[in-house]
């Protein structure tokens, strides 16, 4: 390719970006960084490299036992690698200590050395489990991934390696964030063999599928991607793995790496992506024709396409009807927009759109008010900054004394500063109200609801119930503007599917009538039952 | 273009934050609560060639949430503040200015005038309520006798609740702004204010005052107010009549109708109800008879009412608007309406004679 | 990644369209009518609407026509370049306008309604700003937005009408006959007919419909929904005070919704709501309206970036609206932009159409 070719491609691309969205059309600049260096590192070297780089190590293992032993202890120096060195009888055992299980190593691997010193090409008898491995790379990997690399004199360029892993992992426990009242009891662990494993047990399907693969040039984190290969979108399964591959980048740490590299950049406190712990939600939503995207050491399952609606859908869905879902459902939506305009309504209302509440309650507000030194607008915010700091002591300070924070900040700080007349009776109320709908909805729902309060406080301080609408206009424009995986972030309500709205996405009518999968989750299986769903 | 680009964000930035700093120093609509004085009524007298307007604000208090005891209609802590001047506008400009407070006219529930000042007509001084935004529409309009000032020093708290419940209270005839709006431009609606008073802390109907355009022309006794009240079908629910002493019949409900032809108006009035007191023997029994009675009672009261406000140029019924709707020549008003005969013709129904069969 | 080419739904433009038709029309526009034709006020809406349904069937057989082009472009091909292009430009002109005056009377009932003090140019910032932000989310976005919201505000609009009834008197409507046949030729009365120009965005949506079929009766009950809220717009405060005091107020409509209270809501003033529904309103028109300005111009001189054009034209409407007018003069104005876009846009299209209908039957 030569230069002018190159120009050319770049023009095309600068062509490309014109059509991108607002955030994207003000951080141009920085893409294009993004992409200079990209181009560099395409023609030097790859950024993303560890020293040893297992990938190159394709030679074959030294013929020489001496040679052998040496390079692996050339290429794995840390200290918790231990090297049993039988001199003699021209026997070595390579491990990492800390990964493997050392009674099985005594009771099954220690007695049977001595028979394999005279026998070595036996190793398959005595270690039946056993491989044979031929080249550095493979031999290598196997010892991280916590197998034991044994070396016979006898056996030229070649080593036995047999797995022996064993890390502590967590038993399978009672869910720890999302509730479930009348349903199974089981959430996710760090394994992400037992997490598939939770989720083949709720479904047989031959076509259910997990797709492998490996992530981080230094983490080597595995990544599970699940679908029903009948069932979704095969577009969409195409696009993830194909980002997966794409990605290259050192390590990875749980599900926010994976996610954001898989969806790319997005400048938006809304949640792109829903993570879930229950093994049962995930078969909810694959049957659904949606993908779940399982990482290796994260206790949690992400799920792609993610509508803002299907959020949701909490674990009520196991209740009986579809009136009693629709209810909860109804009342988590009012609390999440009680969190959210609960305080930017009592601000209009105090200070600026006062005409519009009865002399009843004017009254009453404007006594709570007097003798308050600083305006309404002021005191939300304090407080509202007071109550979001109280949120994240109660979730994340350890032990007791979260709940503990939680008491000392509303009770007693509240009491005391509405008796000192620091704040306002009314707003106590109010705020409370504002913690409790914040924490109705999904967790990760309500981060976007605490960030998105303080603009319309502020909207609502200074052009009061104009100024709410103006935010929620562009509040809702920034929802309508979002998609994931291709589906608008709104649907089932923008656009408008009517039968998705009361076929599961909000109502569940009644499981008999139900017929029809989603609409929105482009399924290519459309039928959930049998019978003719249109009759 | 990128290193153009590269200039114009902080540039934007700065705007951004140039703007704000400028808006925190400009004029804003936010108006504290706390900083505002509720005004529930505004009471308008005339003085020689000016008038007095008095407002009733409502004091809040310091403590709230009841820590401190408060009456039932919420309004026990007012006060009247009043000043004269030549214009609407000029008093509550002296009297805002007194408070040092914004005066919230989205409290104002009621609005009460003089009957001296009906009598010298109203309309100027009801342009600056008409325009104001913040004034409901839905605000009663009242006239009293002899101030409003005394009206609104009395009333303590009591008057909105007493009007609020209009429903109940046969002998009232309330109106509300946007009722009387339509009115105050043409002669051919006659427009109708209660007119009460207070005495000591109670307050009294006296009747009901009657507006040809924006001026009073006379006063309806209190006794006689049921009638228009039938005739505009307001306030009906529980209505008692009594006749000559002996026989209360309650209207359960009224059917109204109007026919209305050049130079003759023929009222249809059917009702049904219970007797609830009698002195007659066997009332129930005589119940046709009764009926008769009472409806010639009623058709007499009626076309006493209105050839009455016929002869002082109120058009109670609004026939005018009627004619207009029909087409017809309605200029002159004031002279084709004296001529005008009414007639009554109403159909009453005894139901029973609640709960005693005699 | 190349954005695809945005579609609409017929859904989404069904909607977009009933909105940008209803537009601020309820409020400024029945006070001129009532002056000149008192109680028979209605009968303009009526007219206008029987004219727009004209000129829907002309627009849409002219945009079947070229469908992969807006009016813009089609009308260079068939005009000349430089006819074409003055009448392009007629056409932006009058398309933007519509957004323009609209910001100013929305501002003076905000001013009149909410905020007396606060400086415009913030007021019309955040209402510019968010309709250029959600502008900017693409067509489809846009038409999302509509989505959405039209449920609300038709819910908005079934509120604050229903409640009117209970007030209202409908014989004061009468009589019907006996027009004063003077008055209809008035200036006023005539720019009244080109009360729903929302219908001429169809000239712009028209490529970016995915399913064009059908397009005409859709159009007609979109315009219908519009049509049944401006005439009870025009007829419900002449039913609560009468043509003669309905004639004094500045926005009729609104005082007709203050006649009624509701004593039971928390809010006992229903008139509140109001400015709120037609902030959302205002969102659908100047959307329209900069979307369409955007599309033309782009086109007209082939400007490849969209974006940072919408950002231009929204820069320049902020700047106009921030030339304060007054009732009067923003009246004197679209009595004559009103004049203009009836030239513009009945006449001219419907000699087009018919020439070119006519050349077809010469050619066949």
């Amino acid at each position: 390719m030569n230069i002018g070719e190159m120009g050319k491609i770049r023009n095309i691309w600068v062509d490309e970006m014109k059509g991108e969205s607002f955030v994207s059309f003000f951080n141009k600049k920085n893409k294009k960084n993004n992409q200079n260096k990209a181009n560099k590192s395409d023609s030097n070297a790859n950024p993303v490299k560890p020293t040893i780089d297992l990938s190159e190590q394709t030679e074959k293992l030294p013929r020489s036992y001496e040679e052998r032993l040496q390079l692996i202890e050339e290429l794995i120096q840390t200290d918790d690698l231990k090297g049993i060195k039988l001199e003699e009888q021209g026997i070595s055992c390579y491990f990492l200590t800390t990964i493997i299980d050392l009674k099985r190593f005594n009771d099954e691997i220690a007695p049977r050395l001595q028979e394999w010193v005279d026998f070595p090409e036996k190793w398959h008898i005595l270690f039946p489990q056993a491989v044979l491995r031929d080249t550095t790379a493979d031999t290598v990997t196997d010892l991280l991934e916590g197998h034991i690399v044994m070396n016979h004199r006898g056996l030229h360029g070649q080593a036995v390696t047999l797995s022996m892993l064993s890390i502590k992992s967590r038993a399978v426990e009672k869910p720890d964030n999302e509730k479930m009242i009348l349903g199974p009891k089981e959430s996710f662990t760090e394994d992400l063999e037992t997490n598939i494993g939770l989720t083949r047990r709720w479904l047989k399907d031959p076509n259910m599928v997990f797709h492998y693969f490996q992530v981080g040039e230094r983490s080597k984190t595995r990544v599970a991607v699940g679908f029903i290969r009948d069932i979704t979108n095969p577009d969409w399964v195409h696009e993830i793995e194909t980002n997966l591959k794409k990605i290259n980048i050192d390590r990875i740490i749980g599900h926010k790496d994976v996610m954001d590299l898989i969806i790319g950049k997005t400048n938006t406190p809304f949640p792109l992506y829903e993570l879930t712990e229950l093994p049962a939600r995930i078969v909810f939503d694959l049957s659904e024709g949606r993908i779940a995207i399982l990482v290796d050491g994260s206790p949690f399952s992400a799920i792609l396409p993610c509508p803002l609606l299907s959020m949701y859908i909490g674990s009520e869905y196991v209740m009986q009807g579809g009136i009693i879902p629709l209810f909860v459902r109804s009342i988590r939506v009012v609390a999440a927009f009680l969190a959210l305009y609960a305080p930017a309504f009592y601000v209009a209302l105090v200070s600026i759109n006062s005409s519009i509440i009865p002399v009843e309650t004017g009254v009453v507000l404007a006594a709570d008010q007097l003798g308050i030194p600083y305006p309404t607008v002021i005191e939300a915010l304090l407080l509202f900054i007071i109550l979001d700091i109280f949120i994240e002591a109660s979730t994340y300070v350890p032990g007791a004394i979260g709940p503990a924070m939680n008491i000392v900040g509303s009770l007693i700080i509240g009491q005391a500063a509405s008796q000192a007349h620091l704040v306002s009776h009314v707003i106590i109320i109010v705020s409370a109200i504002t913690a409790v709908g914040t924490y109705v909805t999904l967790y990760q729902l309500s981060m976007p609801i605490r960030i998105w309060k303080y603009p319309l406080i502020i909207a609502a301080a200074v052009l009061g119930l104009y100024g709410i609408i103006g935010c929620t206009v562009i509040l809702i424009a920034h929802l309508c503007g979002l998609k994931s995986l291709g589906v608008p972030y709104l649907s089932p309500f923008a656009p408008l599917r009517w039968k998705d709205l009361l076929n599961g996405a909000i109502w569940d009518k009644d499981r008999s009538e139900s017929k029809k999968r989603l609409s929105m989750f482009k399924a290519q299986d459309k039928v959930r039952q049998e019978g003719d769903p249109d009759a | 273009m990128s290193t153009l680009k590269c200039q114009l964000k902080p540039a934007a930035v700065i705007c951004v934050v140039m703007m704000f700093c400028l808006m925190l120093t400009g004029c804003w609509d936010i108006q504290e609560i706390k900083d505002q004085s509720f005004i529930i009524g505004v009471g308008v007298d005339k003085v020689g060639d000016e008038i007095e307007v008095s407002l009733l604000e409502v004091l809040t208090s310091a403590s709230p949430l009841g820590e401190e005891e408060k009456t039932v209609s919420g309004f026990a802590n007012t006060r009247v503040i009043s000043t004269k001047g030549p214009t609407m506008n000029y008093c509550i400009e002296v009297l805002r200015s007194e408070m040092n407070k914004r005066v919230n006219a989205s409290k104002i529930r009621f609005v009460v005038f003089s009957e001296e000042l009906l009598k010298a007509g109203i309309i100027e001084h009801m342009d600056y309520l008409l325009r104001h935004y913040e004034i409901d529409k839905v605000t009663y309009v009242i006239a009293t006798r002899p101030s409003a000032k005394e009206l609104l020093t009395k009333e303590k708290g009591t008057l909105f609740p007493f009007l609020n419940v209009e429903k109940y209270s046969p002998l009232l005839h309330t109106i509300k702004l946007w009722e009387l709006i339509p009115q105050l431009y043409t002669i051919q609606e006659g427009a109708v204010l209660p007119l009460i008073r207070m005495d000591k802390d109670r307050i009294k109907i006296i009747g009901a005052s009657l507006l040809q355009l924006d001026k009073q022309q006379f006063v309806v006794d209190k006794d006689k107010v049921r009638w228009i009240n039938i005739l505009h079908e307001k306030n009906i629910r529980r209505m008692r009549i009594m006749f000559k002493d002996k026989l209360a019949f309650e209207i359960r409900k009224v059917r109204f109708k109007l026919h209305v032809e050049q130079g003759k108006v023929v009222v249809k009035l059917k009702m049904n109800g219970w007797i609830i007191q009698s002195k007659i023997p066997n009332t129930l029994q005589k119940s046709k008879q009764l009926e008769g009675q009472l409806s010639e009672f009623m058709n007499n009261e009626i076309e006493e009412v209105l050839n009455e406000s016929k002869n002082q140029g109120v058009d109670l019924l609004s026939i005018g608007e009627k004619f207009r709707q029909k087409e017809w020549d309605t200029s002159d008003w004031d002279n084709k309406l004296k001529e005008l005969n009414f007639e009554v013709e109403s159909e009453i129904k005894i139901l029973s004679g609640f709960g005693k069969s005699e | 990644m190349r954005e695809p080419f945005p579609r609409i739904s017929r859904q989404q433009f069904f909607f977009i369209f009933a909105i940008a038709n209803i537009c601020l029309t309820p409020f400024g526009f029945p006070t001129l009518l009532y002056k000149e034709l008192e109680q028979h006020a209605w009968i303009s809406p009526l007219a206008a609407y029987v004219l727009t349904i004209w000129n829907l069937l002309v627009a849409i057989s002219l945009a079947r026509q070229f469908p992969d082009q807006n009016i813009v472009e089609w009308s260079r091909q068939i005009l000349g370049k430089w006819i074409g292009g003055l009448f392009s430009i007629c056409v932006i002109v009058i398309l933007y306008f519509w957004g323009v005056s609209m910001i100013w009377a929305f501002m003076l009932l905000i001013m009149f309604t909410q905020l007396a003090h606060t400086p415009i140019y913030f007021t019309s910032l955040l209402l510019i700003g968010g309709v250029v932000y959600l502008l900017m989310q693409g067509l489809e976005g846009f038409a999302r937005f509509a989505e959405l919201v039209f449920l609300f505000l038709i819910a908005g609009f079934i509120a604050i009408n229903a409640v009117q009834f209970t007030n209202a008197d409908f014989n004061r409507l009468l009589p019907v006959g006996g027009f004063p046949l003077d008055n209809l030729i008035k200036p006023d009365v005539i720019a009244s007919l080109f009360v729903f120009r929302g219908i001429f965005i169809v000239y712009f949506l028209f490529k970016y419909l995915n399913d064009k079929k059908r397009l005409l009766p859709l159009s007609i009950y979109s315009l219908s929904i519009a049509f049944v809220e401006i005439l009870l717009a025009t007829v419900l405060p002449i039913a609560i005070y009468g043509a003669q005091a309905a004639s004094k107020f500045i926005y009729p409509y609104q005082e007709s919704l203050s006649s009624v209270s509701i004593e039971w809501l928390p809010f006992e003033k229903l008139t509140f709501l109001t400015p709120m529904l037609w902030q959302i309103v205002i969102v659908y028109v100047l959307g329209s309206s900069l979307f369409c300005a955007t599309e033309g111009l782009s086109s007209l001189f082939n400007i490849k970036n969209k974006k940072r054009l919408l950002i231009i034209i929204g820069v320049v409407t902020w700047l106009i609206v921030m030339y304060q007018v007054s009732y009067m003069q923003l009246s004197q104005m679209i009595m004559v932009w009103s004049i203009a876009g009836l030239l513009i846009f009945t006449l001219i299209p419907t000699l087009l159409w018919a020439g070119l209908s006519i050349r077809r039957l010469l050619k066949s």
